[in-house]
């Protein structure tokens, strides 16, 4: 047992005066905690199917990370609970590198790709320090006249984590 | 002891590297539709009685089948529908009778489109369902998708029957 708490007072203390970086928890928040959605018709509705592809894009759809700091690495994960129909595939989409001090960064591909949502979690961006009003798009898919009218729901969880 | 390090390293790195989440509620609604047409780029049929060529033959009509019904059904789990047929303005000649008889799908449909039955059916003033258990469908768009038509008219009584026109109306109604 003392070898345990000496082991952790060292990890603590060399944390603190090598890297100059004290111990942190970032926080995430959402610009919108709800999104909807009513998907239309492709041209003549009359026995022709509903656009399967829909695109959710509002300047509401934020994503900020604070309490973060310049030595601060983190990384945001998404996952959505197993409720939604199969058919259906959720994807998000960073579309702006956000808000943030000139130290900050962010970095992954999702600029160029969507990241799909599925039901275990999904790396969706890194980055340092605090950055705000991060703009994300969504994307549904496999939307059908097939699919039994209804209201299909599912909670999005993004989640940060701090990285070494 | 190893074991034990490790356990130890993955504790110092949560006190270290907190989490953090917020959660969107996402929801997508997909209302019921139900939607009709008779595909063709002119909708009126004529039938026009043909003389025979025999004295003592029988008047003729030509049978018609350039229409076809469109439709795009999507329905609550459970739910289905019919498509019927009622006639909503004018009369048919005294004497006559109006069939139909519905060829199963064609084209570009996909779903659960119903059934129909091989047998003409005769249309009248009062509701006739010409499909039922219509599910989640498409027809496809426009002639050659969906359900054909085919019209005829048959003399049922020689002694009623007149000359003349007579113009009548048909609605396909999707419940």
């Amino acid at each position: 047992m003392k070898r345990l708490l000496s082991i952790f007072f060292f990890c603590s203390v060399a944390i603190d005066t090598f890297s100059q970086c004290t111990m942190f928890t970032p926080s995430i928040s959402l610009g919108s905690n709800s999104i909807s959605a009513s998907p239309t018709f492709q041209g003549n509705r009359i026995g022709s199917d509903r656009t399967p592809e829909l695109t959710i894009s509002s300047g509401t759809l934020t994503i900020s990370i604070a309490n973060s700091n310049t030595c601060s690495n983190w990384e945001v994960s998404v996952v959505r609970d197993n409720t939604i129909n199969t058919d259906l595939r959720l994807y998000v989409i960073r579309t702006s590198e956000g808000i943030g001090a000139p130290e900050s960064s962010i970095e992954q591909a999702s600029l160029a790709n969507y990241v799909e949502i599925t039901a275990l979690p999904q790396t969706f961006m890194r980055g340092v320090n605090n950055r705000s009003s991060i703009q994300i798009s969504y994307k549904i898919t496999g939307i059908s006249v097939n699919m039994d009218a209804s209201r299909y729901l599912s909670n999005i969880t993004f989640s940060v984590i701090g990285t070494p | 002891m190893k074991f034990i390090k490790a356990i130890v390293f993955i504790l110092i790195q949560t006190a270290c590297f907190g989490q953090s989440k917020a959660t969107v509620s996402f929801s997508l609604y997909l209302a019921d539709i139900a939607t009709i047409a008779v595909a063709k780029s002119n909708t009126s049929t004529n039938f026009v009685g043909t003389a025979p060529t025999l004295a003592g033959g029988s008047l003729t009509f030509s049978s018609n089948n350039n229409l076809w019904i469109n439709f795009t059904s999507q329905v609550p789990s459970g739910i289905t529908r019919n498509i019927t047929a009622q006639i909503t303005s004018g009369s048919l000649p005294i004497g006559t009778t109006l069939k139909l008889t519905l060829i199963s799908l064609h084209g570009t449909g996909s779903g659960t489109p119903g059934t129909t039955t091989a047998v003409p059916i005769t249309i009248s003033s009062s509701p006739t369902i010409i499909i039922r258990d219509i599910g989640n469908a498409i027809t496809g768009t426009g002639v050659g998708n969906g359900y054909n038509l085919t019209f005829e008219l048959a003399i049922t009584d020689y002694s009623q029957l007149r000359s003349g026109n007579t113009s009548i109306s048909i609605i396909f109604t999707i419940t």
